[in-house]
């Protein structure tokens, strides 16, 4: 029998709560004190936690030897200054960051349209994941920079060990040394940001595809 | 927030739960999932409520929040469902007449293939709800909603009569 959409209308109309169903006036007061688990509350915990890790790891790493060995080494080669004014840059950027997210977050509203409230959540959402790119950036250029560095000091101090006077670093030993760095510094970056998508793959994949749709209808 | 105004909201879904029921048989599978998104629906419409000023009907507001909720809040998502799962909807027909529980049980099954969006503007064409509001609702233009609605409802009845 075809079944055609303007009869179905009608049943659809003639449907009421079923009485396994309903719900009762205990059981909703129950559920309006409940916690609620949405997409939005979980991007809130894990973005905070994304935020509040850089700045966390680089408080407490003030208190651990290691840290305070590589300050002195530093300072000894005469570049802390540099130091100072990269870590200073790079809190004030996390700070601005923490800033724009909740300014974000705070325009999320149930009551907007389908399409405005997912659009207001991917923002959100991308502050997030600029940041993470703003940390990976600083890690690979920061670690690039060490690395070029130390390479070069003990370098040099092997040359002197075995006697050469006034040593130089030829252009081809430091071509070598610039495309390794850049190779490991690569692909440790590409595996955290990969690990890090994945994260998000699963989150997201619903709000994406949604959002993907409604775009496509205008 | 206050005692008066937890009583008149209970109250209010209570009495429109039917609106929920409908949404959270569409967008889940099975009766854990819909109790989860009803709860989750109705933690939404509490925390909006305060500032519901009731120049739309109460019935109005809850579709876009519930809709809301279950298109971009909750985080499962239940495209393909099995067909044994339809045994576990529980609606109730009034003057109800043979074939009719049955044809229910059909749109339910074949609504559930759709996307989130088309099953959002398949259960607001069934709900009669004027073109004007399913743009408002979902954020895109009039046109769009019946270029887009035209093409859903051919998807729709191709499901039912395959």
């Amino acid at each position: 029998m075809m079944m055609e959409l303007d009869g179905l209308k009608n049943i659809w109309n003639k449907q009421t709560t079923g009485d396994s169903e309903k719900i009762s006036t205990v059981e909703i007061y129950k559920m309006i004190h409940a916690k609620s688990s949405t997409t939005v509350k979980w991007i809130f915990i894990i973005s905070l936690i994304e935020l509040g890790l850089g700045f966390v790891v680089g408080i407490i790493s003030v208190y651990f030897d290691g840290y305070q060995k590589e300050i002195e080494h530093l300072k000894s080669l005469g570049v802390y200054g540099y130091f100072e004014i990269a870590s200073i840059f790079i809190y004030i950027v996390i700070l601005g960051f923490i800033g724009v997210f909740f300014y974000q977050y705070r325009k999320i509203s149930v009551v907007k349209n389908i399409r405005k409230l997912i659009h207001t959540i991917v923002n959100t959402r991308k502050v997030v994941r600029s940041y993470i790119i703003f940390n990976l950036g600083s890690f690979a250029i920061i670690s690039t920079i060490v690395a070029l560095f130390e390479f070069s000091t003990s370098y040099k101090e092997t040359l002197i060990l075995k006697g050469v006077e006034d040593p130089e670093i030829s252009l081809k030993i430091w071509g070598v040394a610039l495309l390794l760095t850049v190779f490991l510094v690569g692909i440790s970056t590409l595996l955290f940001w990969f690990l890090y998508k994945l994260i998000y793959i699963r989150l997201l994949k619903k709000l994406h595809k949604n959002h993907q749709e409604l775009l496509e209808l205008e | 927030m206050n005692k008066e105004l937890e009583i008149k909201f209970v109250d209010e879904l209570e009495n429109n739960q039917n609106i929920v029921h409908k949404i959270c048989r569409i967008y889940t599978s099975n009766p854990h999932d819909h109790k989860d998104l009803f709860q989750e629906v109705t933690i939404q419409l509490w925390k909006a409520y305060p500032k519901f000023r009731g120049d739309s009907k109460f019935s109005t507001w809850m579709y876009r929040i519930a809709l809301n909720t279950a298109i971009t809040l909750y985080r499962k998502s239940t495209r393909r469902i099995k067909t044994s799962d339809l045994d576990a909807i529980h609606f109730k027909l009034k003057d109800e007449e043979p074939e009719d529980d049955e044809h229910l049980k059909q749109l339910y099954k074949a609504i559930r293939w759709l996307s989130d969006i088309e099953k959002a503007l398949i259960f607001l064409y069934l709900e009669d709800t004027p073109y004007k509001d399913i743009a408002e609702t979902l954020g895109i233009s009039e046109g769009n909603v019946r270029v887009k609605l035209n093409r859903t409802k051919n998807k729709l009845k191709q499901l039912l009569n395959p």
